[in-house]
């Protein structure tokens, strides 16, 4: 049941489990009024417990695999990785020069008062003064503000650069994870396809940076907000996953997505993904006769 | 119902018109349907289909909007259509699949389609043009960092809290958690009200368009120092621009003498 997956999947699946720990101390900070830097201290602990026992497991696969996998490269390959590697440093270098689209967003003042005010949404970021009338539950209960604040406290980064420079950064690694197990998905069998394909979603989130909305866009100039988490991480390993038929592994970037993006009161994209391509899967299976044939 | 009809199509005409992924997607389509027999995934390929379908007819576009809620704008609904993955799917079977057939093993001429399709792809799009003025953001962000820095100098550490052009207050609160500001961006940023379920009172909105000079009926000069001093506000930035009239107003409210920041009139209380 295990032998599919590889370390892109550990990747992927350690975005989740830090949105889902960091999901659980902001609801502990939140609801029972506890100061951040403790928050950021528990969270600091759960966070390297979880990715701790990912590691192990995710090495005991990866040692399996290469066994029998066998690690020799064609040519081809090695051309399709330098060019990979290549691309991926200029959008690395990009996103260090910290182009930013900031319109609608308000990430980089809400962790500012929660670091200023050693808790969460105790005054309107925007303005720094006590909420009149409050703020809806659904936006609340979103996780990613606190989770940026719990690192920026816990690593003393500013939460400018944290925000706009660094999460980016790794927002497009583990982007490159998820398409990585997509490409994993469509081309089981060829790795030079796999790199192909990673090499041609680099060149598509350069060429779609031109409109608000687009993967390019989200992840060169909007890494840090939760739409381009669920677009450039969480959408694409939901399809890996449900081309796996791993559907179970596929709810929890439902459940991540509900903790990073306000669906306002929806159900939200990924779980529409799932069901789609569980639908597809269902209408496309072949008659029992026609599958033992062929 | 109309207005959503009409938002759908006119966010479709929106989302092609700059560039030209959404065609990509397409023409991928075309192509591995032509080709099905030879996809190995087809429930991705008409999974992809139907959702890029249902984005595009305006019916279903405009359900697909119902259902991520109107929060959202249209683009949004292409979320649940893997462009990318699809594109980069639809070049990744072409090229090892049907362009090696085609050539026939003619390592120059797949070598001249596949660099020919590769520059049509990065024709279809910026390649990393930023599509707003970011020279301009980052120069405005720039200028009003100076004067928040000059400010903090002048206020010696004591708390903050300012009434200035929107140029200043729109950077403020992320240069500086701890100062807070007598409205927010959310003013002239309508996107960011979901955030809060707090509303201006009308007097602050008229303090915000008599600064920003635009509004139908401004109140004078005298009745907006009147409301700020009524407001927690201890720092008042003017831009330099202001008048005689304007300075001798605000100085004869606050009973206070303005000082010059930079190419502002600044009062403190």
């Amino acid at each position: 049941m295990t032998e599919n997956y590889s370390l892109s999947d550990s990747i992927a699946t350690a975005v989740i489990l830090l949105v889902g720990t960091a999901e659980a101390v902001h609801l502990y900070g939140s609801f029972l009024h506890r100061p951040l830097g403790e928050c950021a201290v528990v969270f600091g602990i759960l966070a390297l417990l979880a990715l701790g026992a990912l590691t192990a497991v995710s090495i005991l696969l990866e040692k399996k695999r290469c066994s029998r996998e066998g690690n020799s490269w064609s040519r081809t390959e090695k051309i399709l990785l330098v060019v990979f590697m290549l691309l991926v440093l200029t959008q690395l270098l990009y996103i260090a020069g910290g182009k930013i689209y900031r319109q609608g967003d308000m990430t980089v003042e809400t962790v500012n008062s929660f670091l200023e005010n050693n808790g969460s949404y105790q005054v309107n970021p925007l303005t720094g003064r006590p909420y009149a009338e409050g703020l809806p539950a659904r936006v609340r209960i979103l996780c990613l503000p606190s989770l940026y604040a719990f690192i920026s406290s816990l690593f003393h980064i500013s939460p400018r650069l944290l925000v706009w420079r660094v999460i980016p950064a790794v927002v497009l690694l583990c982007c490159l994870c998820a398409y990585s197990c997509l490409g994993k998905a469509l081309f089981p069998e060829r790795r030079d396809r796999r790199l192909g394909f990673l090499v041609i979603v680099l060149l598509l989130l350069w060429v779609g940076s031109y409109r608000y909305g687009m993967d390019g866009f989200g992840v060169l100039f909007a890494g840090w907000r939760g739409v381009t988490l669920r677009n450039a991480i969480l959408i694409p390993y939901a399809f890996s996953l449900c081309l796996r038929k791993k559907y179970l592994h596929a709810l929890l970037c439902a459940a991540a997505e509900a903790c990073v993006v306000w669906t306002f009161y929806g159900l939200g994209a990924v779980l529409a993904v799932i069901c789609g391509m569980a639908l597809t899967r269902f209408a496309c299976r072949k008659p029992a006769g026609e599958e033992a044939q062929s | 119902m109309t207005e959503l009809l009409r938002n759908a199509w006119n966010g479709w005409r929106a989302y092609t018109d700059p560039g030209k992924l959404a065609a990509l997607l397409l023409i991928s389509l075309v192509f591995l349907w032509i080709y099905y027999k030879r996809v190995p995934r087809k429930e991705f390929l008409i999974y992809t289909t139907v959702t890029a379908v249902c984005c595009i007819f305006p019916v279903t576009a405009a359900a697909l909007m119902l259902y991520q809620t109107r929060f959202y704008d249209y683009e949004w609904i292409w979320s649940i259509v893997p462009l990318t993955a699809m594109v980069s799917y639809g070049v990744v079977l072409f090229v090892t699949d049907i362009l090696k057939e085609q050539t026939r093993g003619d390592r120059k001429k797949e070598m001249a389609v596949v660099l020919l399709l590769l520059a049509a792809l990065a024709l279809s799009g910026s390649m990393g043009a930023e599509p707003w003025d970011y020279a301009g953001e980052q120069e405005a962000r720039r200028q009003s960092e100076e004067v928040l820095a000059a400010l903090k100098e002048r206020m010696a550490g004591r708390e903050i809290c300012l009434w200035a052009p929107r140029e200043i207050l729109e950077y403020a609160r992320e240069c500086d958690g701890g100062i807070t500001l007598l409205y927010g961006r959310d003013m002239w940023e309508p996107a960011l009200n979901a955030y809060a379920y707090d509303v201006y009172p009308p007097e602050l909105t008229e303090v915000y368009e008599w600064m920003e000079g635009i509004g139908e009926e401004p109140v004078s000069v005298r009745e907006c120092a009147e409301t700020v001093k009524e407001t927690p506000v201890n720092c008042i930035l003017l831009p330099g621009a202001a008048d005689e009239e304007t300075l001798a107003c605000f100085g004869e409210v606050m009973g206070l003498q303005a000082e010059e920041l930079g190419s502002y009139y600044l009062w403190i209380r």
